[in-house]
């Protein structure tokens, strides 16, 4: 419980920064943040409830999650990348997730068992989109304040959080079943990357600084 | 094996922090690059100003004596000759002839002076045309008597490499005029392949170039050092005492 309390705070505060600032987001995507925040921050405490309160899995809810988080980080980067190979790369990288999630998800696992090598392709994918668009950023002929950039603050807090989780995933079935049987590494670890991710997006979104047109 | 857990997930963040802190260090050298490029883009777009204020002041003194020396003493003696003609009884049809030949070379003086003053024209002509021009203004004083030569076929340049050059050449002559002495002056244009090469020779008193420092050589010749490196060339000042000073011009087409 502690956890996911600690881990809504900045969950909120990601989500009140980015209300707040709706009026700098210019573009379609960023207008769509607030509301995958507020999915985010219900999703997990429903997923959280389910089992104590209605003894229902919550595997199904976090594999639809899965899906719509991935889904949106990817849209976004899609949308912010301007070269149109890394746009191709982009959605090479989103395309793998789904097939992946399509051959873990659905067709081994039925959708009830959470599919965590969708989720570690899915990790994969984005640290691609992200090194993406730093590389963007390297590159850039202009001059460019990158601290004043919030998709740097967004693209790094997502990074940090695909990079935190990736070893973890990557031996789940072991770990889960020899190791942390109880998942208190797992929350712990869930918990840290997400106070640091979502206190990156909190940073990006109380910035002064306009959002860019993707186009 | 939690600890090694910990231990690789831990060493994963901090290679994803170091990654961060090598993008962050980068830009920051790129930045400080493309400021530093901005800086000279303003630099030279100060100076190409400068150079284009100092032409159009130089314009301005030449048709300024151009007016005075020419025009006005050929209207002069057409007012004495028209009042001749007006307290004469009979019409002296050689002085007639005499003044409209008069108003002709007024007129013809003028519309050169117009000619000058066309912008459009300056920016079209070559850079010999303009340096002919000038040497020809120069001439005219009977002090200088100056020689244009070319070897190679003239290769384009942009107009501001063109007006870079031009100003240059001009302060090349000012300094000839002001202190050589000189009697005659060469302008020599050696088109080359990738780069062009301008020789001003003057037979004048000179100077022990040697022993000029770079706070001595006065503005005149530090501003045409600086405005050749600007545009990608170089200008190298030789003399020897008692027999001219020599200024090579080098720039590149591209």
């Amino acid at each position: 419980m502690s956890e996911m309390i600690i881990g809504s705070v900045p969950l909120l505060m990601a989500f009140t920064a980015a209300v707040i600032g709706r009026k700098k987001q210019s573009t379609y995507w960023l207008l769509l943040f607030p509301w995958f925040l507020l999915y985010t921050f219900v999703n997990q405490w429903i997923g959280f409830f389910m089992w104590p309160l209605f003894h229902v899995e919550n595997q199904l809810l976090f594999n639809v999650f899965m899906l719509i988080e991935k889904g949106f980080y990817f849209y976004v980067f899609y949308s912010i990348l301007r070269k149109h190979v890394f746009k191709k790369i982009a959605v090479g990288a989103g395309t793998a997730f789904l097939l992946c999630y399509i051959y873990d998800v659905v067709i081994i696992n039925k959708l009830f068992t959470y599919g965590y090598y969708a989720a570690n392709a899915g990790n994969l994918a984005l640290v691609i989109c992200g090194l993406l668009f730093f590389t963007e950023i390297l590159i850039s002929e202009d001059y460019v304040d990158i601290f004043s950039l919030p998709m740097f603050w967004i693209a790094t807090g997502i990074i940090v959080f695909a990079v935190g989780v990736l070893f973890y995933l990557c031996f789940f079935s072991y770990i889960i079943n020899d190791v942390d049987k109880d998942g208190k590494i797992w929350r712990i670890l869930a918990t840290i990357l997400s106070v640091i991710e979502y206190s990156f997006f909190t940073v990006g979104f109380t910035l002064k600084h306009k959002w860019v047109h993707s186009k | 094996m939690i600890y090694a857990i910990c231990l690789v997930t831990f060493v994963l963040l901090v290679l994803t922090t170091f990654m961060v802190f090598m993008l962050l260090w980068q830009r920051r050298r790129s930045n400080s690059f493309i400021l530093e490029r901005e800086i000279m883009k303003a630099l030279y777009k100060e100076q190409l100003l400068k150079t284009q204020l100092e032409i159009q002041e130089q314009s301005f003194n030449a048709i300024s004596m151009e007016i005075h020396d020419n025009v006005g003493q050929t209207l002069s003696l057409l007012k004495v000759q028209l009042n001749i003609i007006d307290q004469q009884k009979t019409l002296d049809k050689l002085l007639l002839a005499a003044a409209k030949e008069n108003v002709g070379k007024a007129m013809t003086d003028l519309r050169d002076i117009a000619k000058s003053l066309n912008s459009e024209r300056v920016q079209q002509a070559s850079l010999k045309d303009m340096v002919e021009h000038e040497l020809g203004r120069i001439s005219k004083t009977g002090i200088i008597r100056g020689l244009i030569q070319q070897e190679g076929d003239e290769q384009n340049l942009t107009s501001e490499k063109k007006l870079i050059l031009f100003r240059s050449i001009q302060e090349s002559f000012q300094n000839i005029i002001k202190h050589s002495d000189a009697s005659e002056v060469n302008v020599h244009f050696f088109y080359q392949p990738d780069q062009l090469t301008i020789v001003i020779t003057d037979d004048g008193k000179g100077f022990e170039s040697e022993h000029v420092t770079e706070k001595k050589q006065g503005l005149g010749l530090t501003n045409m050092i600086t405005r050749a490196s600007m545009v990608g060339g170089q200008a190298i000042v030789s003399s020897i005492k008692d027999k001219g000073t020599t200024v090579t011009i080098t720039i590149p087409y591209e």
